[in-house]
């Protein structure tokens, strides 16, 4: 299945093969899952947000360059910008609700409080850690750290995503990672001096 | 050390951490690295920031599988039918839904836009791309009039109702003289007939013929006669008050009626009263008794006559107009002795009460041989006051007029006089023939579509169409005009809706629709106004694809606490009209509700005006509520509408208060100035802006359910530069004063004015919807003595553009446009306001920014698309033509499958409205009429070929040759209307091709 190339596959589902959908939904439900909690925290709409732009995405495909069929690697790029630009549009149409908004920073608010107690978190605990950290950044650096880091995206792609210039997405994508390991220290510790030592870039 | 954020080189070590460095900058960190131990440490903690976060968030989550299979139904029923087939009903099956009829909505355009288009080749020399626009738009016109070709304008086959109303006039006309001749012929004829039908000689009993005159030096009506073959009873002599008129049995005499007050000068004519027995009533001889003698005894061929007729069913063939064959047999009719039957005894014109008529006296005479309760009836009857051609008038036909078997009975009937001068027309009508005229229609019509070279395009398009044009960018690239916050027209639409009538579409502003809805944008926090874009497909679906571009301008809030202390004077209709429809009520609430915004900084005053302006409260500190609320109490209405005396007072009060930090206000509370004279209005208006510069704003607030006219309080707010709004119940008081108090009455920023300027190298067309009396020259954008609108705080003022784009747009990073915003201080009181400087803020229009895909907009922007095209169909607009209603409906509803908008009650409001008047009646704005559609179709072309010519570059030979042809098809096309509309308003009015009206299918004869 993961040999098939992302092109072909809403291709192939256009043409009646319904499995081929199933396959889309699989490659991008993660990325696209994570790219939505970026924008509207961890109890925001994630899910409904996700399943909207898959529905989107079968009612009306985006029109892809054809060269996209051919090349595995460019139809992939090509439809995942074009999913994860209706996630971020039906995220920031979501956060542009009062109340939404509203219930968003009383959802990070807790996270905040508890920040100093990091240092106490033990090896089961560090996933949640890294998330509460993620939370505490700023959202338009959560977002870019996301798709950088998790889904491996350029700079170039990650601009087109979220409209941003390149020269913003780096800038963005440096202060957040460093306020991040700010928040993130105390788990940082132990490597640090044995990474300093292979003194590898 | 450095903190790690303020490190210089952090930037570039992330991009080499990322990959993303070029091998200049590789090489420039690893040095760094190698002797700045402060980056090196900062490297470190990035590296392991980065294992850890890829380690730990790396396994992501998944959609639960209860919502991936919900999806794959969905998508399964999608790839079969593409239509949206029922969407499980799972507890996510309603919002499935509504997702689904957004999409749908957004159409076939999305496919449209390609963010990898096929020539990616990017140019960079300017004239080159210059000319790449202009080859466009000349294709994107091409196109237009190739799919207007394809496509011309639809319209009802109805004819042209003006070209019909003037046959319908003249076949009136023509069928009278042809009646009155018909009724001479036809009493000859009659004999005939009836004496074939009822085997004994018909006799005409009796028949009036006089002749009046009125306006006669004295005024009088003059009535001559010469009652040629009549006898009968007289009905006095002209002394006769009752009558006044002519006695018949007296022999030919002159004699003067009474003045007759309302009788025009000149009014001259005949009146002929025709009495022709019952067929079954053999004449009996009897004292009196006169005779006809038929049409050949001397009457007059050309006169006309009116007919009393008492012999149903005899008569039945002396039809209205009906024409008849001249009797071959016609002669001098029998006299006979007529002493049973009905006369006519006499008549009088007169006038009373205001009503001009004809009286006329009849008698009835029983047959010996007839029983004296047996009751004759008068069946079509008609009396027919002959007049010269442009007053003519027909009186009623009377059937079953009742009389008494002997006696006599009064017949009033109404006589309507028209026009002041006697025309001696008395010509046969023919109309030019068919071919005549269609070619003289054509050729003025197709003037109508000719173009002087020497008017401005947009010019041109607004004495056409009345809406703003379409654009092209390369000819001009900008629009500039005041910000608009009015609600007004938005607010007299609904009040019309809901009272069960479509608006009239001169009062439909599609900028006050748009700005009636509450902010969507957040506000900004620093400048006093900040900027906003957003674009998607729009919902037009005309050949072309087009984007709706939204330039959001948003008001900074400010708290209650925030604001500067107001001195408001309030002046008050107190008229008579205000006593309707609660509307002093309205203004008491309205009082009372301004009164929770303010405290005790502030001042309020109250003067009103109905004949005469009364001080009804100085300036009171608004701590002292119940004494202003005991002041509104006191109001009672009666007496004449003295706005200039009011606002004059207003003033004079509202000029004690002006000082520094003070914001002072004078609002007016009427229900409309409407019947204000021109000079009065400019005189007003011109005090209203003479105080503004003293500091003193002018709100105008419309009270009142009927007969609201806006207009003027409009242009006063302008003038005041203040905010018109509209109430009309407690919801809309609760808006104009409670939420939107603070847009109206704290301003934040004054003279603002916007401008869009589009890219001429990716936007090929634009057309602003709306605003149109809002424009400014575009030069003056930055000329700070050119006046524009106020801005109140947390107001929203939302401009939407269609433009259409280059289709092979390449994301060059170049922004399709830009959007200025430019703003004083404002007005403050006391101050020399001259000195106030000028912001400006800009953003660009980044495609890469605001293009979506029509599901993936905001709530307020689908609101915003929604609202407009309804404003632009209520107008009656020339841009939604080729829309159709139902899928502005479809459209309309869908707002309500989003979750946020199907909570807000202006949205439901809207929706409701929009049922509302497709349900009215609410239709296409297709034309009425062929002929303005093809006359459309044709200026349509002319305007294309203007455009066209405007552009640089040259039109190649197949583009010229299409066009020359295109304009012959719609010239064709049009005649061909004009002459399928002629032979339509010919044939309903019963008019020949070669001219001669046809009564009931014959051409009419008609004796010169």
């Amino acid at each position: 299945m993961e040999a098939r190339p992302t092109a072909s596959l809403l291709e192939r589902w256009h043409n009646g093969e319904t499995d081929a959908f199933a396959v889309l939904i699989q490659r991008f439900e993660e990325p696209l899952l994570r790219h939505a909690r970026t924008l509207l925290g961890p109890h925001g709409p994630i899910e409904d947000v996700v399943q909207e732009t898959f529905l989107r995405l079968a009612q009306k495909p985006p029109a892809l360059h054809p060269d996209a069929h051919f090349d595995s690697a460019a139809g992939h790029g090509a439809l995942a910008a074009w999913l994860h630009r209706v996630t971020r549009n039906l995220c920031t149409d979501e956060m542009r609700s009062t109340n939404r908004r509203i219930h968003r920073e009383q959802e990070v608010a807790p996270a905040e409080a508890v920040s100093g107690g990091q240092s106490q978190v033990d090896g089961a605990d560090t996933r949640e850690a890294v998330l509460r950290g993620m939370d505490q950044l700023a959202p338009d650096q959560r977002e870019v750290l996301v798709l950088r880091l998790l889904e491996g995206l350029s700079y170039q792609e990650i601009a087109e995503i979220t409209g941003r210039k390149k020269g913003t997405i780096g800038w963005l994508l440096s202060t957040g990672l460093v306020a991040l390991s700010q928040v993130l220290a105390p788990m940082l510790g132990g490597s640090s001096s044995n990474q300093l030592t292979m003194g590898e870039i | 050390m450095t903190a790690p954020e303020n490190h210089p080189l952090l930037e570039k070590l992330t991009a080499v951490l990322m990959d993303e460095a070029d091998a200049a900058t590789v090489e420039e960190i690893t040095q760094a690295l190698a002797s700045d131990s402060d980056l090196a440490a900062i490297a470190t903690g990035l590296r392991a920031t980065i294992t850890l976060v890829q380690n730990e968030l790396g396994v992501g989550a998944t959609l639960p599988r209860g919502r991936v299979d919900d999806l794959l139904t969905s998508a399964h029923a999608l790839s079969e039918s593409r239509i949206p087939a029922a969407l499980p009903d799972s507890g996510v099956g309603a919002l499935m839904r509504a997702a689904a009829a957004v999409v749908i909505l957004s159409g076939g355009v999305w496919g449209a836009l390609q963010f990898a288009g096929q020539d990616q080749v990017l140019i960079t020399d300017e004239a080159a791309q210059d000319e790449r626009i202009a080859s466009i738009a000349r294709a994107n016109l091409m196109g237009q009039l190739l799919y207007r070709q394809a496509h011309p304008r639809q319209a009802s086959g109805q004819v042209d109702a003006s070209v019909l109303g003037r046959y319908q006039d003249l076949a009136a006309q023509e069928r009278y003289a042809i009646e009155q001749e018909g009724f001479l012929k036809g009493l000859g004829e009659v004999e005939e007939e009836e004496l074939s039908e009822s085997g004994g000689p018909v006799h005409v009993e009796s028949l009036v013929r006089d002749r009046f005159t009125a306006g006669v030096p004295r005024g009088g009506v003059t009535v001559t006669g010469d009652a040629a073959g009549l006898s009968g009873k007289g009905w006095g002599n002209g002394k006769d008050e009752k009558y006044g008129g002519r006695g018949i049995a007296s022999a030919p005499q002159t004699t003067t009626s009474t003045p007759v007050p309302g009788a025009p000068p000149g009014l001259a004519g005949e009146v002929f009263l025709g009495s022709v027995p019952a067929a079954k009533s053999p004449p009996v001889g009897g004292g009196g008794g006169g005779s006809y003698f038929g049409p050949s005894d001397g009457v007059p061929p050309s006169s006309k006559a009116g007919l009393l007729d008492s012999s149903r069913p005899s008569l039945g063939r002396l039809k209205k107009g009906q024409p008849s064959a001249p009797s071959p047999n016609q002669g001098p009719s029998t006299p006979a002795p007529v002493a049973s039957g009905l006369q006519a005894l006499g008549y009088s014109v007169g006038s009373t009460g205001g009503r001009n008529g004809v009286k006329l006296g009849i008698e009835s005479k029983g047959a010996v041989a007839e029983k004296r309760s047996q009751k004759r009836q008068l069946s079509a009857l008609k009396v027919v006051v002959d007049m010269p051609v442009d007053r003519r008038n027909e009186f009623g036909e009377f059937d079953d007029l009742l009389v008494g078997h002997t006696g006599s009975k009064e017949v009033l009937i109404d006589l309507e006089i028209f026009g002041d001068e006697a025309q001696p027309v008395r010509q046969p009508i023919h109309l030019p023939s068919y071919e005549e005229t269609v070619n003289q229609r054509f050729q003025e019509a197709r003037r109508r579509c000719l173009v002087n070279p020497q008017e401005p395009i947009e010019n041109l398009y607004q004495h056409w169409w009345g809406d703003n044009s379409w654009e092209l960018t390369l000819a001009d690239s900008q629009a500039t005009f005041g910000a608009d916050v009015d609600t007004a027209s938005y607010g007299a639409a609904r009040n019309k809706l809901n009272r069960n009538q479509l608006p009239g579409r001169a009062g439909i502003r599609t900028e006050e629709f748009v700005n009636y809805f509450r902010p969507d944008l957040p506000a900004p926090t620093t400048d006093a106004l900040g900027l906003s874009v957003e674009m998607a497909p729009s919902l037009s679906s005309d050949g072309n694809d087009r984007w709706l571009l939204r330039v959001g301008v948003r008001a900074k809030d400010i708290q209650a606490w925030e604001r500067d202390p107001l001195a408001l004077v309030l002046v008050v209709d107190v008229s008579g009209s205000m006593k309707h429809h609660d509307r002093m009520g309205i203004v008491k609430r309205a009082v009372a509700r301004m009164l929770d915004n303010l405290d005790s900084r502030d001042t309020l005053a109250i003067v009103t005006f109905s004949k005469e302006a009364t001080q009804v409260l100085p300036p009171t500190s608004v701590s002292a509520r119940e004494v202003i609320l005991a002041a509104a109490e006191s109001f009672t209405p009666g007496g004449g509408t003295n706005a200039a005396l009011g606002l004059q007072m207003g003033y004079e009060l509202a000029a004690q208060g002006v000082a520094p930090g003070v914001i002072s206000r004078v609002v007016l509370l009427s229900d409309g100035l409407a019947n204000t004279g021109e000079t009065d209005q400019a005189k007003i208006l011109e005090s209203v802006r003479e105080h503004l510069n003293a500091g003193v704003h002018l709100n105008t607030l419309g009270v009142g359910i009927e007969g609201h006219n806006d207009t003027f309080l409009e242009r006063l707010a302008d003038g005041g530069d203040g905010l018109c709004d509209f109430v009309d119940d407690d919801r809309a008081i609760q808006r104009a004063l409670g939420e939107r108090f603070a847009g109206a009455f704290i301003p934040v920023a004054d003279d603002v004015k916007i401008q869009v300027e589009f890219n001429g190298r990716q936007v090929v067309r634009w057309r602003q919807l709306g605003y149109e009396n809002r424009a400014i020259a575009d030069a003056s954008f930055r000329d700070d003595a050119v006046d524009a609108g106020e801005v109140g705080a947390g107001h929203q003022v939302t401009a939407l553009f269609e433009v259409e784009l280059d289709r092979g747009l390449v994301y060059d990073g170049t922004p399709l446009g830009t959007v200025r915003v430019r703003w004083k201080e404002p007005k403050v009181g006391g101050q020399d306001n001259s000195l106030r400087t000028a912001t400006e803020r800009s953003l660009p229009i980044m495609a890469q920014d605001v293009l979506a895909h029509q599901g993936s907009t905001s709530a307020g922007y689908r609101r915003a698309a929604v609202t407009a095209q309804f404003a632009e169909f209520l107008r009656r607009s020339v841009h939604v033509r080729t829309d159709s209603v139902p899928s502005l409906l479809r459209a309309a509803e869908a707002l309500l499958h989003d979750r946020e908008l199907a909570q807000d009650e202006d949205t439901m409001e809207l929706v409701g409205l929009i049922q509302k008047a497709v349900s009215l009646g609410l239709e296409d704005a297709q034309l009425s009429n062929a002929v303005q559609a093809a006359t459309d179709d044709l200026r349509e072309i002319e305007h294309v070929c203007r455009q066209l010519d405007s552009l640089p570059g040259h039109m190649n030979t197949g583009d010229r040759n299409r066009l020359g042809s295109a304009r012959r098809q719609a010239q064709e096309r049009l005649r061909l209307a004009i002459e399928e509309d002629e032979r339509g308003a010919r044939d309903a009015a019963g008019w020949s091709q070669s001219g001669i009206l046809l009564v009931e299918g014959q051409e009419a004869v008609r004796r010169r």
